[in-house]
């Protein structure tokens, strides 16, 4: 597969997660890649659901963490 | 006409363009040639105890036809008696009192040879002098030279002795034959440098003669390492002046040096923190002359800049020279090939294929002619392409400037604030 073909399929899942309502809690990086922690949190404020994406490719790495940057950056 | 004029550390010149301390500065004939061909100002071939040279002293590498791409020598400093050489800089001052003269100077890590050679040579009227702490052969291996300007600490303690006596300016000369040249840098501050200059030659052997085993340069069948300069070796020195130029605790004028071959070159240099250039190899290679473009070149850049002085452009591209772990890793360029000027020699696609990211296509189109075509998704924009192709404006880079611009010092900030632990991860 080419790089950017898994990019664009793990932006996919990153994207679907958010859209879903999902927020990144936390990040775990090692030599195979990042782990990215998701919790979707209800109405409560309770964690009702988590996921864990393994995204492997450099840009998509770059993505997720340019949504926290911006993020960030909105509310500093 | 932009004014040329250049002030290092108090050493005024007409222009920015010197003679380094080498082969071309080795008398007063040749100084005096060189400010009549227009050089602003010209450094003394090295002064010191008496050497004798050998025979067979230079070599040079030539690369796809461009003779002189690198430049090896084993000369030493001059063989000539001190006396005799301050006569001849005494007489050159007198005839060209507005351009510069600096005396290189080698002597052995000795208070008293230092206070000795700058009460000797300022008596005759220099403009300043440069500590040669870099001359890699033959000196070296008698402490002097690159052996000195190796240890932070002589190179500190040496420039002090010069400075307890010295009444014009001292330069530092700094051999790049060393990790890290701010090392050494910061320690000619610390010794109370007005200046640096960098970079010396680097050890080189020029190679080996295949048919009869000998080195190239050899001497009765021997050889030894040497100094190699010339247009090979400018990104080195380009980069040991940047270093240099934007280390908070460097904070005196840089005399750049190293495979400065003309104008374009002299503003790179000046642009990233060279007061002045001095300039050896081109002038070797070409002859005095070589002047006259510089000086026509620089002044015309200067007008098209709308710069009035030559000392504007010191240091203007230093802040943009960082660590990579502050250039933005949102900014993307891609290859896009230029169907009409394309010859699809396949240089591109063969190099990107084999040894980067395989993202040329090789197509057929309609009327079933072969063209090249980027996958611009996948390109990384090494630039790879760009550069092995062998025809000007047949594959532009385009740029992509980031809509968030993100650093890996602010990723990695980032990713601090919300890194987990392994037991979560499922």
């Amino acid at each position: 597969m080419h790089e950017h073909q898994l990019f664009m399929k793990e932006k996919e899942s990153i994207d679907d997660l958010v859209d879903q309502g999902y927020k990144i809690i936390g990040i775990k990086e090692d030599l195979s890649g990042a782990h990215v922690h998701f919790d979707y949190i209800d109405h409560d404020n309770r964690s009702v659901k988590t996921k864990v994406l393994h995204v492997l490719s450099a840009d998509a790495r770059k993505y997720f963490t340019t949504l926290l940057f911006a993020k960030e950056k909105r509310f500093n | 006409m932009a004014d040329l004029s250049v002030n290092l550390a108090g050493i005024k010149s007409p222009n920015p363009f010197w003679l380094a301390s080498a082969p071309p500065t080795n008398s007063g004939y040749q100084v005096q040639r060189a400010f009549e061909a227009g050089w602003g100002g010209a450094v003394w071939k090295t002064l010191g105890d008496p050497v004798i040279n050998v025979s067979s002293r230079f070599s040079a590498s030539t690369f796809n036809g461009q003779k002189v791409a690198g430049f090896n020598n084993i000369e030493l400093i001059t063989d000539r008696p001190l006396e005799v050489n301050l006569e001849e800089i005494y007489e050159t001052k007198k005839k060209f009192p507005n351009h510069a003269i600096v005396a290189s100077l080698m002597v052995e890590p000795k208070q008293e040879k230092w206070h000795e050679i700058v009460k000797k040579v300022e008596a005759i009227g220099v403009d300043g002098l440069e500590l040669n702490f870099g001359c890699p052969h033959g000196m070296a291996e008698r402490g002097m030279g690159s052996a000195s300007g190796q240890v932070p600490e002589l190179v500190e303690k040496q420039t002090y002795w010069v400075k307890e006596v010295a009444e014009t300016p001292v330069i530092v000369k700094l051999t790049p034959n060393i990790t890290d040249v701010t090392a050494t840098a910061y320690a000619a501050v610390q010794g109370g440098a007005d200046s640096i200059s960098l970079i010396n030659t680097i050890n080189s052997l020029m190679g080996v003669d295949i048919h009869s085993w000998n080195t190239i340069p050899h001497v009765s069948g021997k050889g030894t390492h040497g100094g190699y300069c010339g247009p090979a070796v400018k990104p080195i020195a380009l980069n040991m002046v940047a270093e240099c130029a934007r280390h908070p605790e460097i904070n005196i004028p840089i005399s750049g040096i190293g495979g400065i071959s003309n104008w374009q070159d002299a503003v790179e240099f000046m642009l990233m923190g060279s007061t002045n250039v001095q300039v050896c190899t081109a002038a070797m290679h070409h002859g005095f002359r070589i002047v006259e473009d510089m000086i026509d070149g620089l002044n015309n850049y200067l007008d098209e800049k709308g710069l009035a002085r030559a000392m504007d452009l010191i240091g203007q591209t230093v802040s943009k020279y960082q660590n990579w772990g502050d250039l933005d890793l949102n900014y993307k360029v891609a290859a896009r090939i230029n169907p009409e000027k394309c010859i699809n020699c396949n240089k591109c696609y063969i190099s990107c294929e084999d040894t980067s990211h395989q993202c040329i296509d090789r197509l057929i189109d309609a009327n079933g002619k072969s063209y090249l075509k980027v996958r611009e998704d996948d390109c990384v924009g090494c630039n790879l392409c760009s550069i092995v192709c062998p025809v000007d404006g047949a594959i532009d880079m385009i740029e992509y400037p980031s809509e968030v611009a993100m650093t890996w010092n602010e990723r990695q900030s980032l990713l601090g604030k919300m890194t987990i632990g392994e037991e979560t991860v499922s």
